[in-house]
């Protein structure tokens, strides 16, 4: 089924991957090893024809999918024939649910709803189609990205490092899915170099030098030392995320330890990491420090904000006041040469080796690593820990791969359901992947229900409700209406745990919009509050203003119910579906859920970067204005460069699944117009028609346009109520 | 029998109707008239036609006398009754070449000088009236009141009486019994009462449901002027025409009667009248400030006078005021009751209410625009623009909501000062955001896309999908889009300071008066015009200049990315 003879890639800047032929028939499982950086994903690129749409450089020689250049295919022959699972699996989820995200390779391909479930149990999330991916563990997510590669039942699956993020048990279980698949007939070639899972595997064909990938460069660890780092009982939950967190965790770290976190996915590594960092905050329990503890993230590159490689080896010491010698620096990590290059423009290992570099070049205490090597190589991992050793007192890394903590690690910390279930030499530990298949829970699911008022209403009576606190002119009206949507938002469920911050909120709104007309109140009657020279603050600008502020609060009240009850793929499927003769464009809808999809982890990345800066420098009010701006500013320098990567990777994910701008598509998971929602829409455009028209008839009496006698109770009405 | 009834029911339904007539006979002082069928109103005109006296009759009668002093010559008599009307002519004769009237009291109405007359006494005597006039030509009268000469016709005198006890004049032929009431001012004043002021009214005194209470809203003049040239305006006024009326509840709890002179002003808070709200028939009310009415108040009664409010609209100036009204007994100069409330006068906000048309206009125009060109941009752009598009937008919406959050608190403190801090954060934000985008994609629609999907992405996460934020999202399209092309750099020209400039500071400072136009207006909040400037001219256009010397050097080094 795949077939590359002689197959070439050259980059842009002259460098290139082969000439290499890759042989992969139907009913085959193929490995496709090698070291970090040796081109095996641009080969999987070219079976797969990304490199022939998206790639800047040239394909040479002979590929052949299916007896096709997979290069030249329409959307739904892509889907049809090839399926295919990127590198980072968060990155490539785009629907609200998981049925949607299936959904999607169906609707580019023209088959059935029908097929939506058999294709999740077929990898074993059979009952998941309401699921919201991002509620589901990693290895879920993994197999519903497989799901939906498999959706339109292609001949061909590819998939490139999809063990990267799981923990060994999560891992084993998708490489047997994986052989399953290709029992049925698939070919598959899977990219990997995690080897020692492959064992199902029909061959492995190695790319680079093979010797190195197993070369572990090991360091002596010293003696330990004093505490460096100490938590007490400490407990941390997530804000609406049920059971997720840690528990009672205690743990001690000392100087020139090794400590490893392992755990399966959603055991609470990266939770305990962030504690231990002062990134989080404990809900009870405390953690000691005797001295300065960094951060290096999952994603490494997210705390890259300066416009060099060498300013921001010098960005940690330049705040306290040291001299570092940056080229020493960045030789030790791999990094000669690289000093003034943009640190967002390097590669994927030298961002890493750089974020680790200026982690160190600040002389922490302590150096905490949350997954900063998956997706590396044990021998690049190798080269990296033999640096870090070299310089950090202590290292607490956490990990899924066992050979890196076996090698490294002096101490292990298994983490199951946020607590510790194992505290030990790394010698003595019993964590070793398939020997205790610790699964993570599955995290508390957000209801994704969707038993309510239909998507499209619920917009459209947003809307209204827009139209509705313009017209609104009295201050009870107004206030009743706030009030009411208030208080149904604050017993929604999804509301509740944020009840005491959004009144807050609500309050905050309340007076400033009060404190402003105050200020500029310029109607009269008007009696002076307050008198600063020649300000005042007008009583009945503050009344006016807190009147107002009710539309505001009325407006936030109902868009939070909105998004609180209503999956945002079944809003972003209302944006689709047409609404009387309105319907957007699909490419747009498609924008949308992506933007919509994204706000969490890129939120969640900002306050990562800005943990991280927080944790190598000085409190950012203490300089000067324009040095705080442009840190500020610099801040979204990584953020920004991982949304150019993330967008690049989604849309060859879309590309992948068959995503065709120009082409129409047919909804797979329709929304259901009931009966009550036409009541419903009948009730509400009556209201609203009438009390526009109530408003509108008024208004041209008032404004000396028109006027009858005979509509004197409506004027009534409208002056007396609206 | 029954055929019979039915043709003479027949008969009287088809039977003709006789038509009324009227015949009038003079009597000496009065007419008596002789209707063939009994009439129920009847009205005397002059020779002229106009009518000189109409009268009700408290039941339909076939003959009627009506009392006639004064007109002399031709006059016409038509009534009317069930059965239809009808019109008589007589001539009156001349009965004696003058007439005499008198006023009992100042204000009220003249009535003829013979009979018993009474005359309310407010104190210890009464100041009235006698008035001659004279008929075809100058006569002299005989009277008690002494030779009264008139010199020629239709001259007049008015000869003063003052009042204190009961006093019997011959006039003429005629027999004039003053009679004097005695008034208690203090007794009269304690039963009566002002039940509060209705302002604005109308002129049968019920509240004006379309104006707010007891304020003068005025329209800006551009507005005033637009309605004028459209011809539209139920209220479009003439010069003399009141712009509303001021009711007056008057209640009478005593056992009497009384005649009142109410009367208004609207004075400023130095207690003198204002200008602009002065009576504007100034001889009706003879040159004084006050609007005056006439009202009797029954027994245990209660009754509204009603006075009309002049304002001059185009001299009136916004500001607070008090209309004061006080009443006084018929024949008295010394009020009995007094009251006042306060009056303001508002002035239309002409910048704002322009300001959000032609918002509005920029709007429909940024939204035609893109609806035209949508299908265009989204064929034109890669799988991979798209996205980076909406990732920038996401990016965008989570540091807007975070400087919201930000603002949020240190307007707490701050208030709407609170911007020209987190603005800094904002435009920088922003700004860096949108240069990025346009140098990694340099083409129409860059800008127009980003804001859509912003708009629909914050809508299905906020609900922000009100008509404000679809007209300010049509407005930054059109300004963005407009500005981007003027800069060059949606052309293709390369990024530099000076575009970044051209391109996003006059945008960006004029969709921040478009904002607070759309607030103005649509959610009646007020902003000082000092304000406005100051939004203007720093977070609107300093701090953008600012972010845009931020955003060069940003915005390539993620060029370099993208590369």
């Amino acid at each position: 089924m795949i077939h590359l003879e002689k197959a070439q890639y050259v980059f842009p800047s002259g460098g290139e991957v082969g000439p290499l032929d890759l042989h992969v028939g139907a009913g085959e499982l193929v490995v496709l090893a090698g070291p970090t950086g040796s081109g095996k994903s641009t080969v999987a690129r070219m079976v797969v024809g990304l490199a022939q749409r998206h790639g800047h450089g040239r394909v040479r020689g002979e590929v052949h999918v299916g007896g096709r250049d997979p290069g030249g295919l329409s959307g739904a022959e892509r889907v049809a024939l090839i399926g295919f699972v990127g590198q980072e699996v968060d990155d490539c989820v785009l629907a609200g649910s998981c049925a949607g995200e299936v959904a999607f390779a169906l609707e580019s391909a023209g088959l059935s709803p029908s097929d939506v479930a058999p294709a999740l149990a077929r990898v074993g999330l059979g009952g998941f189609e309401e699921r919201d991916p991002l509620g589901i563990s990693g290895g879920e997510r993994q197999r519903l990205v497989i799901a939906a590669a498999l959706a339109a039942r292609p001949r061909v699956l590819v998939l490139d490092e999809p063990l990267s993020q799981l923990d060994p048990a999560g891992a084993r279980e998708i490489v047997s899915l994986l052989r399953e698949i290709a029992d049925e007939g698939v070919a598959v070639l899977l990219v990997e170099h995690r080897l020692n899972l492959l064992d199902l595997a029909d061959r492995v064909v190695r790319l680079g030098p093979v010797a190195e990938m197993f070369h572990v460069e090991r360091v002596p660890a010293p003696a330990p030392g004093a505490t460096m780092l100490r938590a007490d009982q400490v407990r941390f939950t997530h804000p609406g995320g049920g059971a997720r967190g840690v528990h009672d965790l205690s743990i001690e770290v000392k100087d020139g330890e090794r400590v490893a976190i392992v755990g399966g996915n959603g055991a609470g590594k990266s939770t305990m990491l962030g504690l231990l960092s002062g990134r989080l905050a404990p809900s009870s329990g405390r953690v000691e420090r005797s001295c300065s503890v960094v951060e290096v993230p999952q994603n490494a590159d997210l705390v890259l904000f300066s416009a060099t490689a060498v300013e921001e080896i010098r960005y940690g010491p330049e705040e306290w006041g040291r001299v570092v010698e940056s080229s020493a620096l960045l030789a030790a990590f791999g990094l000669d040469g690289l000093g003034h290059r943009a640190p967002q423009a390097l590669s994927r290992g030298q961002r890493l080796r750089l974020a680790v570099a200026a982690s160190v070049a600040d002389d922490p205490g302590v150096l905490l690593l949350d997954e900063a090597g998956s997706g590396q190589d044990p021998a690049n991992l190798g080269r990296l820990f033999a640096a870090i050793a070299r310089t950090a007192k202590a290292t607490v890394f956490s990990s899924h791969d066992p050979a890196l903590v076996s090698a490294w690690a002096t101490r292990v910390v298994w983490l199951d359901q946020g607590r510790i279930v194992e505290d030990c030499p790394v010698e003595q530990s019993t964590w070793g992947g398939a020997a205790r298949a610790a699964r993570a829970p599955a995290i508390a699911a957000a209801a994704a229900s969707d038993r309510g008022l239909d998507a499209r209403l619920r917009l459209g009576l947003v809307g209204m409700l827009g139209v509705v606190v313009i017209l609104l002119e009295g201050a009870v009206p107004l206030g009743v209406l706030a009030a009411s949507l208030l208080g149904v938002a604050f017993v929604h469920p999804r509301v509740q745990p944020w009840r005491r911050g959004l009144l807050f909120g609500a309050l905050l709104v309340a007076w400033s919009t009060a404190f402003s007309q105050a200020l500029f109140w310029s109607d009269w009657p008007r009696t002076s509050l307050l008198q600063v020279g020649p300000v005042h603050l007008w009583r009945e600008g503050a009344l006016h203003g807190l009147a107002q502020s009710t539309r505001f609060i009325s407006l936030a009240a109902a868009g939070l119910l909105l998004a609180a009850s209503t999956p945002t793929d079944r809003v972003v499927t209302a944006l689709r579906s047409p609404i009387g003769p309105v319907r957007l464009p699909y490419p747009l809808v498609i924008m949308i859920a992506a933007m919509v999809r994204f706000v969490p982890l890129v939120a969640g990345e900002w306050g990562l970067v800005r943990a991280a800066r927080r944790s190598r420098g000085r409190p950012i009010w203490r300089r000067p204005p324009q040095r705080w701006l442009l840190l500020e500013v610099a801040l979204l320098r990584p953020v920004m460069a991982r949304c150019i990567r993330r967008a690049r990777m989604l849309a060859e994910s879309l590309d992948t699944r068959g995503f065709d701008a120009a082409a129409q598509r047919a909804e797979v998971v329709p929304l259901a117009w009931r009966a009550r929602d036409s009541a419903v829409l009948t009730v509400a455009v009556v209201v609203l028609a009438l009390v526009t028209a109530m408003r509108g008839i008024y208004g041209l009496y008032t404004a000396d346009v028109w006027y009858h006698s005979g509509l004197r109770p409506i004027y009534g009405f409208v002056r007396a109520w609206l | 029998m029954n055929g019979a009834v039915g043709v003479g029911l027949w008969g009287l339904a088809c039977a003709q109707p006789v038509p009324l007539s009227v015949q009038a006979e003079w009597v000496g002082d009065g007419v008596e008239l002789h209707a063939s069928a009994p009439v129920d109103t009847l009205t005397v005109l002059d020779a002229t036609g106009v009518p000189i006296l109409r009268q009700a009759l408290a039941a339909p009668a076939g003959d009627v006398f009506v009392a006639l002093d004064g007109p002399v010559g031709a006059v016409q008599i038509a009534v009317t009754g069930p059965s239809g009307a009808a019109q008589t002519t007589l001539v009156v004769p001349l009965r004696r070449p003058w007439s005499a009237e008198v006023q009992p009291a100042p204000g009220s109405a003249w009535v003829p000088a013979r009979g018993r007359v009474e005359v309310p006494v407010w104190g210890a005597s009464a100041s009235i009236f006698v008035r001659f006039t004279a008929g075809p030509s100058g006569v002299d009268v005989p009277s008690d009141l002494g030779p009264v000469h008139l010199a020629s016709a239709g001259s007049r005198s008015l000869v003063p009486i003052e009042l204190t006890t009961e006093r019997t004049l011959r006039i003429g032929d005629d027999v004039l019994t003053l009679v004097p009431v005695r008034r208690d001012p203090e007794v009269v004043s304690a039963g009566l009462h002002i039940e509060g002021l209705v302002f604005p009214a109308d002129a049968g005194g019920l509240r004006d449901l379309g104006r707010p209470i007891d304020a003068v809203p005025l329209p800006s003049p551009i507005w005033e002027s637009a309605l004028a040239r459209l011809g539209w305006g139920a209220r479009i006024r003439a010069d003399g025409e009141p712009w509303a009326f001021v009711a007056v509840p008057l209640s009478n709890a005593s056992a009497d009667p009384i005649d009142l002179v109410v009367s208004a002003v609207v004075e400023d808070t130095a207690g003198q009248p204002v200008a602009a709200m002065r009576p504007r028939l100034r001889s009706a009310d003879g040159g004084s400030d006050r609007v005056v009415a006439l009202v009797r108040v029954p027994a245990g009664g209660r009754v509204d006078a009603v006075l009309p409010v002049f304002v001059d609209v185009a001299a009136a100036v916004a500001g607070e005021y008090r209309l004061s009204v006080s009443a006084a007994p018929l024949g008295s100069d010394a009020p009995l009751l007094g009251t006042s409330t306060p009056l303001v006068v508002r002035r239309g906000d002409a910048v704002a209410s322009s300001g959000f048309f032609a918002t509005l206009m920029t709007s429909a125009l940024g939204l035609g625009w893109t609806l035209r060109r949508l299908p265009r941009w989204l064929r034109a752009a890669s799988t991979t623009d798209l996205m980076v598009n909406a990732l920038f937008g996401t990016t965008l919406f989570v540091v807007s909501t975070a400087t919201d959050i930000l603002a949020m608190s240190v307007g707490a403190v701050l208030g709407p000062f609170a911007t020209l801090l987190t603005g800094v954060l904002y435009d920088a934000g922003r700004t860096v955001l949108l240069a990025t985008l346009l140098q990694l994609q340099p083409r129409p629609g860059t800008i127009a896309l980003s804001i859509l999907c912003s708009w629909l992405g914050r809508g299905v996460l906020m609900g922000t999908i009100g008509p404000p934020d679809l007209i300010y999202t049509g407005a930054a399209i059109a300004l963005g889009e407009a500005f981007g092309w003027l800069s060059g750099i949606t052309r293709g020209r390369p990024i530099g300071f000076g575009r970044l400039v051209v391109a996003f500071a006059p945008a960006n400072a004029l969709l921040t008066v478009a904002g607070l136009w759309l607030h103005t207006v649509l959610y009646r909040l007020h902003f000082a015009n000092w304000y406005i400037l100051l939004q203007v001219a720093l977070p609107g256009f300093l701090y953008v200049l600012l972010a845009c010397w931020l955003a060069v050097p940003f915005a390539r080094s993620l060029g370099e990315v993208d590369a």
